[in-house]
């Protein structure tokens, strides 16, 4: 593949989905400027792995599969041991948000745990199978399971008591 | 509730886009990075005379720091910068020579291997370093493909700091490194380290200020058999609670996980730091510190405990034909069990459970735990720590703790 073909390819894919991308990674983390750092990670991948992608029409999975593993990554950093014992980083400061950024839904997103926060994500917004989550992030089908019922009530209890 | 068409509608479009230009230069970028790093792995034995001859230099970044667009603000005080550096051919041409010894200054004996020729094996700061005033050096050879100035402001203690990504012979390091008395090195490959698999290194660097903050840096100290502690408070040997005499303690909760009295949570203040622990002796070994919040700590230390109820624990175990549950590594001693309770949120079909009360061994009493197996083969756990309110209780029956668990959940 000519660079200029790759490089058109690319430009459409990015152009199409980057949006939806980077929603789906605030979504994960809750703060902008760590979505767009996330996603900007996916596609400077995807532009190195582009040929091959391109070929076997995997280029979302292969996009969603670095942005949530890299928000993961970012939680197991030896270093930021000032969160030993806890998945993820502070939640963001609700009053430093954007009006537009307001959202019932992002309010109670961000009163989840990170994990039951992506097992959610995962799989009532991307479709993906209770094993397919697993897969994605790394833990076990039962933990899935877990993390999934926890978080939808938790969620469920949270937008009825905002609606309220 | 329909979460896919909430998730559609409520989540934000959020700002502006990185323009499609940049997006695309960045992905050149580590196309260039990766065939470079490609090339160097499978030419090693092509550069290793090269390699000998360029490590007995050096260079100096002083010339790429006054020259480049990358330089950032030159007060120390003016705070973190992420501009990027010039591509890296700006960076590689002309670097003053001085003589900086480094770990390196000879040829490799015979017996020398490949992987000797790896610049982190000849000497841990071998790539780029402070000089004893404050000049930044790097090795002859030594690319800088990205630069950030002053991540970190230390106040006495660091007195200027920098992020580089060096290459040398197709490797590409992430070096962060303070000059003062009290600097230090970091130093991350992000090819190799699982650690920044899949981050790219203006993230790196911008994290790098809140690790290296005097704020978030734990204490340390030797105790009174030189072992170097860290944090406000340990445990000792002989399971003794141990405070730093120079800790002034603000607040402090005893005994938070219930676990026989050796779980503590400690609000103290060292050298005008606040910092929140939660730490206990055997069974958990348990350990959380940060600095302290903006909200309540006795808060902080509920949502902590509340965070260990819901951990998944990563015990192994085997499951007997008649679901009789056993630890494999002996640590952990069943002493009672009720086979697949009922708990229908806690198994879908075609899973089973136990619930079963332990006993570590250390004479620190019981506690219970919720086992998931599927096939006969374990699928996940949950360990019930006794809730603080329940301190001093009489010690459940399993039996109460299933009625508590039906009547009440998690």
């Amino acid at each position: 593949m000519r660079r200029a073909e790759r490089e058109a390819a690319y430009s459409a894919y990015v152009a199409a989905r980057q949006t939806h991308w980077r929603r789906v990674a605030y979504a994960l983390c809750g703060d902008w400027h760590h979505a767009e750092d996330l996603l900007q990670i996916a596609l400077t991948k995807l532009y190195v792995a582009w040929p091959k992608l391109a070929i076997d029409g995997r280029e979302d999975a292969y996009v969603r599969q670095i942005i949530v593993r890299a928000n993961i990554d970012e939680y197991r950093r030896p270093w930021r041991r000032e969160r030993i014992g806890v998945e993820g980083p502070e939640p963001v400061a609700r009053e430093e948000l954007a009006f537009e950024d307001r959202s019932e839904l992002m309010d109670a997103l961000r009163d989840l745990s990170p994990m039951q926060r992506k097992v959610v994500v995962l799989r009532h917004w991307l479709g993906l199978s209770i094993e397919e989550t697993a897969t994605e992030l790394k833990i076990s089908a039962g933990t899935v399971k877990s993390h999934n019922a926890r978080g939808l009530e938790r969620l469920q209890s949270l937008i009825t008591e905002e609606s309220r | 509730m329909n979460l896919k068409e909430l998730f559609e509608t409520q989540i934000p479009v959020g700002p502006e886009h990185t323009p499609l230009p940049a997006r695309i230069e960045a992905g050149r970028r580590a196309l260039r990075r990766r065939r470079g790093y490609a090339a160097g792995t499978t030419s090693i034995a092509a550069v290793v005379t090269l390699a000998v001859l360029t490590m007995v230099g050096n260079g100096d970044l002083s010339a790429d720091r006054d020259s480049s667009p990358a330089t950032a603000s030159e007060s120390p005080t003016a705070g973190p910068t992420y501009t990027p550096a010039p591509p890296d051919e700006e960076l590689t041409s002309a670097i003053p020579v001085a003589n900086w010894a480094g770990c390196v200054s000879g040829p490799p004996s015979d017996e020398t291997s490949e992987e000797e020729f790896e610049p982190e094996r000849r000497c841990a700061d071998d790539m780029a370093k402070y000089g004893t005033e404050g000049q930044l050096k790097r090795r002859d050879g030594v690319q800088v493909s990205r630069r950030v100035d002053d991540p970190v402001i230390d106040g006495d203690a660091v007195e200027a700091s920098v992020a580089l990504e060096l290459i040398y012979d197709g490797h590409t390091k992430w070096y962060f490194l303070e000059h003062g008395e009290h600097g230090g090195v970091l130093v991350a490959d992000p090819v190799k380290d699982e650690a920044v698999a899949g981050m790219s290194f203006d993230t790196w660097a911008k994290q790098l200020g809140p690790l290296t903050d005097p704020g978030h840096r734990y204490p340390e100290m030797k105790d009174a058999e030189g072992v170097t502690r860290v944090g406000t408070a340990w445990y000792d040997q002989d399971g003794e609670l141990m405070i730093r005499e120079d800790a002034e303690e603000i607040d402090r909760v005893d005994d938070p996980l219930a676990y026989d009295g050796r779980s503590v949570a400690l609000a103290a203040e060292v050298d005008g730091t606040e910092w929140w622990t939660l730490l206990s002796g055997d069974p958990g070994q348990h350990w959380v510190m940060e600095p302290a919040g903006d909200g309540d700590f006795r808060d902080w230390v509920d949502t902590q405990v509340r965070e260990l109820y819901t951990k998944p624990s990563g015990f192994r175990l085997t499951v007997a034909e008649n679901g009789e549950i056993k630890f494999e590594d002996g640590l952990l001693e069943v002493v009672d069990q009720i086979t697949n309770p009922d708990l229908d949120w806690f198994t879908e079909p075609g899973e089973q459970s136990a619930l079963i009360m332990v006993d570590s061994g250390t004479g620190s009493g019981q506690h219970p735990m919720l086992v998931r197996t599927r096939n006969h083969l374990f699928d996940g756990a949950i360990e019930l720590v006794q809730s603080p309110g329940r301190r001093g209780q009489e010690e459940e029956t399993l039996e109460q703790v299933l009625t508590r668990l039906q009547n009440e959940g998690l």
